[in-house]
């Protein structure tokens, strides 16, 4: 350590500078979208925000706000991200478990691995997916939005390949001790696993936050749209002014979606934002199979 | 036999799966009888099963529409440029990080650099419009000062498909670096301490002990990403593209886009869909089996 | 993607269930039950329905809709229960129930377009774009309304539904069968004014163009001679914003640059055979481009032109960048937003110009209809369709029309007229009839004989003329450009020959043929590829397809003289 420690120090520093820089360059956007969504249309439709607002207000957040379906959706999203999430990690779990069994150990694992990653490549496209949801009188439910996507296939891939990961000994003398395979995944593994699962939880819920097109083909009315189908929703399509004649004038003043699109990602990314350093805490290296070996 | 005995001895591992496995049956499979439209003439009130059959018609008609073969070249260049940068700058990041000390810094800068991620391309384009334009754009303004001609990387053939990779590898590496910094904590650290006590510098640690480590997930993501080797990101390039630069932009989903606009064509699009989906399936296969004889690792 | 989107659709078809729900009592019941008595007797026979025109017991028509948020209400109003669905519940016995609606358009569409091929029905009056109702009349699942609107059609209304010649009309007739009410809106407030800075006119010495020539003049003055007095060289010629779009009701779109070459791309024009022929593949097409390209040769357009959506060459206006450029009359309110740049005060519609110097110049609109409304084969009440929308006509426009209470209110900041699904507009509503009343209204300082409309209208511009730029510019200019519209003279018009639902061959070649268009036209005016290459153009057009669906329009055109 000492003696390396010129080159080293050198490494460490062009290394801080760099991801410096690095986060700048992604933080500079964002500030960008932020003072944008905080200045007023007629700024920001001129290109006059840099990374201040310009004539401060809220408006973009009021119109996103007023009526009371931004509270509906905002519920419909909570329920869907608890309910959705933790169904999606229990399958996972469960589904993934097996399958990081060595094909010796359990012969029809490779089998099963097809059978789901068929999935991730071919999908019968919209209609017959509705057609689905629609059959099983899914729609207008929240498990429309939970049950469909509840496996999800790459996660599982995932989790299976972070299992394999842990060393072997454990699941044997688990299995030796009379623990049946359910109170080896859930005693043993998953207490060691919990980088993967803060991963795995990380990129569900970021998935059921913000997605948005499910809820708008299998819910009837905006009153039930989750919160991204509204957000993005309440923005209008600007091609629709080159039909416009004056049966709508409303609909040209009301154009500048640029403050209201800015608002929209900021009511979509701050709740990923306040969980993420909760679940980061779990990537600090080492801590896993430290503990382990102990 | 085995298979019996399997079932016999390992029920809990099959009782296991079969929650997944229904939900995938109703889900993915059942959808699945939507592909007998790429064969057939679809006409929504006929339905799936009384449309006229019409083979392979509509393959015959999408190889030989003007477009399609450059769209597909376009689609394959920047899709696969994009896996690749996709790839690699996420694992420079994650080691880069790994060799922060300090925990603050290396917490802020991993959330940091995944805000971009939630930028829709939408916004993204505005901001990129703004930035890359030759006429004061910022990015062009340096290079000026560099001594450099400016360039229109928006309205140049020979620049549009660099700036749709850099963009979407600047937008995700952030989000890609997670799965990679996950993988880093699973690595042994009594062999770092060996290695400390042979000797061994950082640098060498990192060739030896940290890369081989994670190699397994990149080869994992690797492979799975093959499954998007014709998905050039249609949200990026349907804002970002223009007519002067169709001719290197435009992609496989831009043009079914334009089919559909026409009128819901769902035969071409299943057909074009379809013909995706075997193609990245051909390719994982190759990749699963390359892997599996060459380093005896099964990646799922 | 500067094409037209197409419009809106429909559909649905719950009749006889939705029928038997309500006879089975339940909410539906109750709800209407105590509404029953009714005063409108009179207001129905005034509307032109005949003595059956209201339903006893009342019906419930099942329907979807987009609602969009320019939609806004009274309190106490949703799109369920409003002014209009009591009226047409104490008048007409109906009550509509949406099942579901959207906030876009093109999410409706969308949505219906997956319920329709996956083979459900929707409802029981809906709406759909030409392609979707092509579709559903050789399915055969649309009733057909030409008795419904013979017998139940107020006069008004007839004359209202062919207040286009007939082309809407004819446009949702098959085999001699009408089979969907189009919604008709005027093609006149499509044409392109050229919108110029005129203190910049006045910085570098110019007046109103009249030609091709004095526009490029002033392109030049604007680009070399600092009009803004910055003393920068920082402001651009002729705006024009990517795509290009050919055809004109846009934000600095070509469709007026064009027109000054008697080129009418994109729209179907009679031959000297008297044959339709494309507009785009025709040799004075290649002049206009020639121009074009002489132009942004010598730097009087845009460099990155190519590049900048409306939004962005928005940003230029604001930012006193560009001073001229062809647009809709509504230009004046997007992209100009002078709440942000007083000085856009300045910028004035005026007259488009030709190659000749002739004025005024003709301009070509698509009459095609963007939505209709139709029934489902199967809905017991096809004729309810005609009421609602003689109704709807009836209390606008008719003898015994509120627009104040049915239009919008006072000042124009709730639009009454928007809650109705079934609704078409008079093609002369903003000109001449809104223009004229309101110009008569202010020479003469009087505004009683005004609808509510028109006194939102007039209050704006009197605003304006009174100094509040802010509240009036938009209303004011647009007026100014509708004047400019009429001025070139209200006949003065070219439809395109064909307006109906896209042809098999168009289903099939037309987003290629458009693409190539966009393609072709873009590299030739930023001289990337030579004039001559537009020859080739024409030749492939004509290959790819583009023959192919000339004969099919023709064939179309003979069907509907």
């Amino acid at each position: 350590m000492i003696k390396s420690s010129l080159s080293r120090r050198t490494f460490l520093v062009c290394n801080l500078v760099f991801l410096t820089g690095l986060s700048l360059l992604c933080v500079l956007p964002i500030l960008n979208v932020l003072a944008v969504s905080f200045s007023s249309a007629g700024a920001a439709a001129a290109g006059e925000v840099r990374f201040w607002p310009v004539d401060f207000n809220v408006k973009a957040y009021e119109v996103v706000m007023k009526e009371g379906k931004f509270f509906g959706a905002l519920g419909m999203s909570a329920e869907r991200l608890l309910l959705g999430t933790l169904i999606n990690m229990v399958l996972c779990v469960l589904t993934a478990y097996p399958l990081s069994k060595d094909s010796r150990r359990f012969p029809l694992r490779t089998a099963y691995a097809w059978i789901f990653v068929f999935t991730i490549l071919f999908n019968g496209g919209l209609i017959p997916w509705y057609l689905a949801v629609k059959q099983t009188h899914l729609l207008d439910t929240v498990w429309a939005l939970i049950l469909p996507g509840a496996v999800n296939v790459f996660n599982i891939i995932l989790m299976l390949n972070f299992f394999r990961g842990l060393p072997k000994e454990l699941e044997e003398s688990s299995l030796i001790d009379g623990a049946g395979h359910l109170k080896t995944l859930f005693l043993i593994f998953l207490p060691i696993s919990l980088p993967s699962l803060a991963t795995v939880t990380l990129f569900t819920m970021v998935g059921h936050w913000n997605s948005w097109f499910d809820g708008l083909m299998l819910m009837k009315s905006p009153e039930r749209y989750p919160l991204a189908t509204y957000l993005q929703s309440i923005e209008i399509d600007l091609s629709t002014l080159r039909q416009l004649n004056l049966t709508d004038p409303d609909t040209a003043r009301v154009v500048s979606n640029r403050t209201g699109r800015a608002a929209q990602i900021f009511m979509t990314a701050l709740p990923i934002l306040i969980v993420y350093p909760f679940l980061q805490k779990y990537f600090v290296s080492g801590l896993v199979m430290g503990s382990v070996k102990e | 036999m085995r298979v019996l005995n399997s079932f016999k001895r390992d029920y809990t591992l099959h009782l296991m799966l079969v929650p997944a496995l229904l939900l995938v049956l109703i889900f993915s499979y059942y959808p699945m009888f939507g592909f007998v439209i790429a064969f057939e003439k679809f006409v929504a009130h006929k339905g799936f099963f009384h449309s006229q059959w019409i083979g392979f018609d509509n393959f015959r008609y999408i190889f030989k529409m003007p477009d399609f073969w450059p769209a597909f070249r376009n689609t394959a260049i920047i899709a696969i440029l994009k896996i690749v940068g996709n790839l690699i700058v996420p694992i420079v990041i994650a080691l880069l990080l790994n060799e922060v000390r300090q925990t603050f810094i290396k917490r802020g800068v991993q959330i940091l650099v995944y805000l971009p991620h939630f930028l829709s391309w939408v916004i993204l384009a505005g901001i990129l419009k703004d930035i890359l334009s030759p006429s004061g754009g910022i990015v062009n303004e340096l290079i000026s000062a560099l001594g450099f001609k400016p360039i229109f990387f928006l309205g140049d053939n020979h620049w549009f498909r660099f700036t749709l990779i850099a963009s979407d590898v600047w937008k995700e590496f952030g989000f890609n670096t997670i799965v990679y910094t996950a993988a880093l904590t699973s690595i042994n650290p009594s062999l770092y301490e060996a290695a400390v006590v042979d000797g061994a510098s950082r640098w060498k640690q990192t060739l030896y002990i940290t890369l081989p480590g994670i190699v397994p997930i990149i080869i994992l993501l690797a492979t799975i990403s093959l499954g998007n080797v014709l998905n050039a990101g249609f949200d990026q390039v349907f804002n970002l593209y223009s007519p002067v630069t169709y001719s290197t932009g435009d992609i496989l989903d831009t043009l079914v886009y334009r089919v559909g606009i026409v009128s819901a064509q769902y035969s071409v699009s299943t057909a074009i869909g379809l013909f995706k989906s075997i193609i990245s399936f051909v390719l994982i296969c190759a990749s699963y089996g390359l892997a599996y004889r060459l380093a005896n690792y099964r990646i799922f | 993607m500067n094409k037209r989107k197409s419009a809106l659709v429909g559909l649905s078809v719950l009749s006889s269930l939705s029928l038997a729900l309500a006879a089975c009592g339940g909410e539906n019941n109750s709800d209407n039950g105590p509404e029953k008595p009714s005063t409108a007797a009179a207001a129905s026979n005034a509307a032109g329905a005949d003595a059956a025109g209201k339903y006893d017991p009342p019906i419930t028509v099942h329907s979807i809709r987009p609602v969009d948020s320019t939609v806004t209400y009274d309190s106490g109003e949703d799109i369920s229960n409003n002014r209009w669905s009591e009226y047409f519940k104490d008048a007409l016995g109906i009550d509509m129930v949406y099942d579901w609606t959207t906030a876009k358009n093109d999410d409706y569409v969308n949505k219906l377009n997956v319920i329709i091929a996956s083979g459900d029905k929707p409802a029981d009056i809906y709406q759909v774009n030409a392609s979707q109702l092509q579709q559903l009349a050789d399915a055969g699942v649309l009733a057909d309304l030409t008795e419904a609107f013979d017998k139940y059609a107020s006069p008004l209304t007839k004359k209202l539904m062919n207040g286009d010649g007939g082309k809407g009309m004819s446009s949702a007739t098959f085999g001699g069968k009408l089979l969907a009410l189009p919604q008709g809106s005027a093609t006149i407030t499509n044409n392109d004014v050229l919108w110029i800075r005129t203190d910049w006119l006045k910085n570098v010495g110019l007046s109103e163009p009249k030609s091709i020539d004095d526009l490029v003049k002033i392109a030049d003055a604007f680009v070399n001679q600092d009009p803004d007095k910055n003393g920068k060289k920082d402001t651009l010629g002729l705006g024009i914003t990517q795509g290009p779009s050919p055809s004109n009701g846009g934000v600095a779109d070509l469709g007026g640059w064009f027109a000054g070459f008697k080129a009418y791309p994109d729209r179907w024009v009679k031959d000297a055979a008297g044959q339709a022929v494309f507009g785009s593949i025709q040799p004075e097409v290649k002049q206009a481009l020639a121009k074009l390209q002489e132009m942004y040769k010598s730097g009087l357009i845009d460099k990155e032109w190519a590049v900048k959506d409306s939004d962005k060459f928005g940003e230029d206006v604001l930012t006193n960048k560009v001073g001229i450029w062809y647009g809709a009359n509504w230009n004046s309110m997007y992209p100009i937003d002078i709440s942000k740049n007083k000085d856009l005060l300045n910028v004035k519609p005026f007259s488009i110009v030709a190659v000749d110097g002739k004025q005024p110049v003709m301009q070509a609109v698509d009459p095609s209809v963007n939505t209709y409304f139709v029934v489902s084969k199967d809905f017991k009440h096809p004729e309810a369709v005609v009421k609602l929308m003689t109704a709807f006509q009836e209390k606008l426009w008719g003898e015994s029309s509120e627009f104040e209470k049915y239009g919008t209110n006072a000042n124009q900041s709730v639009s009454y007229f928007k809650y109705p699904l079934v609704q078409s507009w008079p093609a002369t509503k903003d000109i001449p009839d809104n223009l004229d009343a309101i110009r008569a209204a202010l020479s003469s300082n009087d505004a009683s004989k005004l609808n509510s409309e028109q006194k939102g209208i007039y209050t704006s511009i009197k605003a304006f003329n009174d100094g509040d730029i802010v509240t009036g510019y938009s209303t004011a200019r647009q007026y100014d450009a509708f004047e400019v519209i009429k001025k070139d003279d209200l006949n003065n018009q070219l439809f395109s020959l064909f307006y109906g639902a896209p042809t098999p061959t168009m289903v099939e070649k037309k987003q290629a043929l458009d693409k190539l268009e966009q393609e072709v036209f873009t590299k030739i005016i930023m001289g990337a590829e030579p004039v001559d290459e537009f020859d080739k153009f024409v030749s492939d057009w004509k290959k790819l397809g583009g023959d192919q669906i000339t004969q099919e329009v023709n064939d179309w055109v003979a069907s509907h003289k």
